[in-house]
């Protein structure tokens, strides 16, 4: 009996180990053998030592990449989250039936994907025939000639206009479900207190979502630090104007799949995956801190 | 009986049996069919319009059956470097565009995916009648891998129209510097007086790609990579025209408008927001179809030259047929490359079809070449056909690419720099971008350990 229990156990976990061992432990080990050489495609491979770390540790373009891909990060913990929370708060505060329906118009975006938003996002920022600057010259009289796409300085902004648009909505998802936890009791009780609007955010809404926020932080850093496919159809498969638009996985991209050289594109996949794990650990890490007393 | 493990594993195993004896038995009948002869992929869906003909009669000519598929551009390049990568089947013969070569024969020589055509077209008497410029563009190292479909030599597109409308006469137009003063004096205006431009003289991007770096310098006998691989774009020559380009972009004097592609060029070109734009033989079929209502409005004339007695052309894309070392029959698929690029039958249906001239010497005598085009209302094949030889050569590298936007680089900071010091002198910031950029280009040169050290790499540095 314990015999055939052991049996079926393993059957049926082997669908998730055969499938793991295929897709991430083989690749994981592999990718880590091929950073250390250089390939011309799969059939052509040249062991070349740390070469592959040192030319992109002191490549400047790739620190053109981490840059912009940092500043995207920032944007998004800094801006859209809170975004997200705030229209989390507001749509809480509706007990009504629309609710469900700005539920879903706000999420919608996510659902399109980011190639579409691209495309679409790229149409809409055309100089002087784009939707924005039309809009932005009749409210305003300014601004129908940017270029958005065209000009270093106007890249970046619009990556996280775009961005906004479409990942807002998902965020506001799970700051939702966190607003669940918060106790109606406590917030009652609060309000008799005589605390207002922003006391009872700080001291009673924000300590009982930190755990939602946190990971809805921790996920947030680590999708901003993996961005390719938005900038990469915004962009029409390039880097941007001087390169503004240019991501860390979009540089790792060019080496491993436009240059063929799949061993710089490893060594650049083994980097940008120690510098998430750094940020994660301090991200946890400022959290366990925030809540020791 | 029941299954020991339980319902839920025999239920999982059962499925999965299931499943493989359904791919198994779709697998059996697809192998059933008999396979096509050759397997004929192409990216550009006017191309695969127009060779229908000339397929169905070589079918019936050699009893074979051919296959075509049209494939995405860019999912083309991605699947053809997966298969080269991975050493995987390919389709028996492609048709890809020049961007895509130089990703697609990168690596050591011998490990290149593709066919060496140079003995069959020396064999076929072929090496006289393509121009070396052009066969330039599909050779690495000296050996020929792509047969090419084009020249696309480059005039300008212009509003007719309006130009005799404001009294400028385009035969004057025979050099930059003219073409930059009548520009200025007759053709940018502010036609409603408030403010904002409502017309420009030319489309020119603000990222110097495709006109400045593609069509511009080629023409000023500027190339982004040599012909023995080396970056050759650091010269005196380019800062001069980089130079150039950055005076008629930006600033309060510029002439041109970044109309960008699609609707918005047709909207600026209807509107009249540009009169001129750069127009090789294939651009003139999208402009036509995205513009019906400017039939007749709508010329072309040769590119003002840098100096007088100077060429009056360049060159902008290009595609060719390889052939994948993969191919099952090699030889039929060279014998239908020759057929569907060079049959004199289909060439006058071809060019009607896509107002693309015929790459070979011997086909640009034919008569279809003088016919007057409902559009344009000129001898458009003769116009481009006189200006063929006369075409720049480009040089393919896997580096080409990298080269081009590093250059597209240098352009943007420029253009920064001059909105930040008007009036200033931008030379010798460009040329120590250039400079900058040549190193970068040399640093990843440098360290393919698969590639042969560029001829002359000594000299050059």
């Amino acid at each position: 009996m314990r015999r055939r229990q052991l049996i079926s156990a393993w059957l049926f976990l082997s669908p998730f180990l055969i499938l793991s061992g295929v897709f991430f432990i083989y690749p994981f080990l592999w990718a880590t053998i091929l950073a250390f050489y250089q390939t011309s495609g799969s059939l052509h491979s040249v062991f070349v030592g740390w070469s592959n770390f040192r030319f992109v540790l002191s490549d400047p373009e790739f620190f053109r990449a981490l840059r912009n891909t940092t500043v995207f990060a920032a944007f998004s913990v800094f801006l859209q989250l809170p975004l997200s929370l705030g229209l989390a708060l507001l749509l809480n505060s509706r007990k009504d039936r629309w609710k469900g329906f700005f539920r879903l118009i706000l999420f919608s975006p996510h659902l399109v994907g980011p190639i579409f938003v691209g495309i679409l996002f790229s149409v809409l920022f055309t100089a002087r025939f784009g939707m924005i600057n039309r809009f932005l010259h009749h409210v305003s009289g300014w601004g129908l000639d940017l270029r958005w796409l065209a000009d270093p300085a106007l890249v970046m902004p619009a990556l996280v206009l775009t961005s906004l648009w479409m990942y807002v909505g998902f965020n506001m998802i799970y700051f939702l479900a966190g607003l669940q936890n918060v106790s109606e009791d406590l917030m009652d009780a609060a309000r008799v207190d005589g605390a207002g609007p922003w006391q009872r955010f700080v001291n009673v809404i924000v300590p009982a979502i930190k755990p939602v926020a946190l990971f809805v932080v921790i996920m947030s850093t680590i999708g901003s630090f993996q961005l390719f496919e938005l900038p990469y159809a915004l962009l029409n498969g390039t880097g941007g104007p001087d390169n503004a638009g240019l991501t860390i996985v979009m540089y790792l991209y060019q080496h491993a799949f436009e240059s063929g050289d799949l061993g710089t594109g490893a060594a650049v996949g083994w980097i940008l995956a120690l510098i998430i794990f750094a940020i994660s650990m301090a991200q946890i890490r400022i959290s366990r801190g925030l809540e020791s007393p | 009986m029941r299954f020991p493990p339980g319902n839920a594993v025999l239920a999982i195993l059962l499925t999965a049996f299931v499943a493989g004896v359904l791919v198994f038995g779709a697998r059996q009948r697809m192998a059933s069919e008999p396979p096509p002869d050759l397997e004929f992929v192409m990216f550009a869906l006017n191309h695969y319009d127009d060779y229908s003909a000339a397929i169905a009669e070589f079918e019936r000519r050699h009893g074979v059956r051919i296959q075509m598929q049209l494939v995405n551009n860019q999912a083309l390049q991605s699947r053809l470097q997966s298969a080269l990568m991975s050493g995987t089947r390919m389709p028996d013969i492609v048709e890809i565009e020049a961007s895509m070569f130089g990703a697609l024969t990168q690596g050591p020589l011998e490990g290149i995916g593709f066919h060496d055509l140079t003995d069959r077209i020396r064999k076929d008497g072929l090496m006289e009648d393509f121009i070396d410029s052009r066969l330039a563009m599909w050779t690495r190292d000296g050996r020929i891998f792509g047969i090419p479909h084009d020249i696309h030599p480059v005039m300008l597109a212009y509003r007719a129209d309006i130009l005799k409308e404001i009294g400028v006469d385009p035969a004057a137009l025979d050099t930059w510097e003219r073409f930059e003063a009548v520009a200025r004096e007759h053709m940018v205006a502010d036609l409603t007086g408030n403010g904002v431009t409502d017309r420009y003289a030319i489309d020119f991007s603000l990222s110097g790609l495709p006109e400045l770096i593609d069509v511009l310098l080629p023409q000023a006998g500027v190339d982004v990579i040599d012909a023995l691989g080396r970056p050759a774009f650091n010269r005196e020559a380019t800062v001069e025209l980089f130079a150039w380009f950055l005076r008629q972009t930006q600033g309060p004097d510029r002439i041109s408008f970044p109309a960008g592609w699609g609707q918005n060029l047709a909207k600026a070109l209807s509107d009249g927001l540009i009169l001129f734009l750069v127009a090789p033989d294939w651009r003139t079929h999208q402009i036509q179809t995205d513009n019906p209502r400017l039939a007749g409005s709508l010329k072309l004339m040769p590119l003002p030259a840098w100096e007088a007695g100077g060429r009056h052309t360049s060159t902008w894309g290009g595609s060719s047929l390889v052939i994948p070392k993969t191919a099952r029959n090699p030889d039929l698929a060279w014998e239908f490359a020759k057929f569907l690029y060079l049959e004199k039958e289909f060439l006058p249906d071809r060019f009607r079809n896509t107002n693309i001239i015929p790459p070979a010497r011997s086909a640009w005598d034919e008569p279809f070449l003088d016919d007057v085009h409902p559009f344009w209302e000129q001898p458009i094949g003769r116009r481009y056909a006189d200006l063929a030889e006369d075409v720049p050569a480009v040089h393919p590298s896997p580096y080409r690419d990298y080269a081009r936007n590093r250059l597209s680089t240098v352009f943007t900071r420029a253009l920064r720099w001059a909105r930040n010091n008007p009036g200033a002198d931008p030379r010798d910031f460009i040329r120590a971008e250039l400079t900058a950029a040549e190193a970068d280009v040399w640093r990843r040169l440098d360290r393919n350990v698969f590639l042969a050290p560029p001829q002359g790499e000594a000299e050059q540095r």
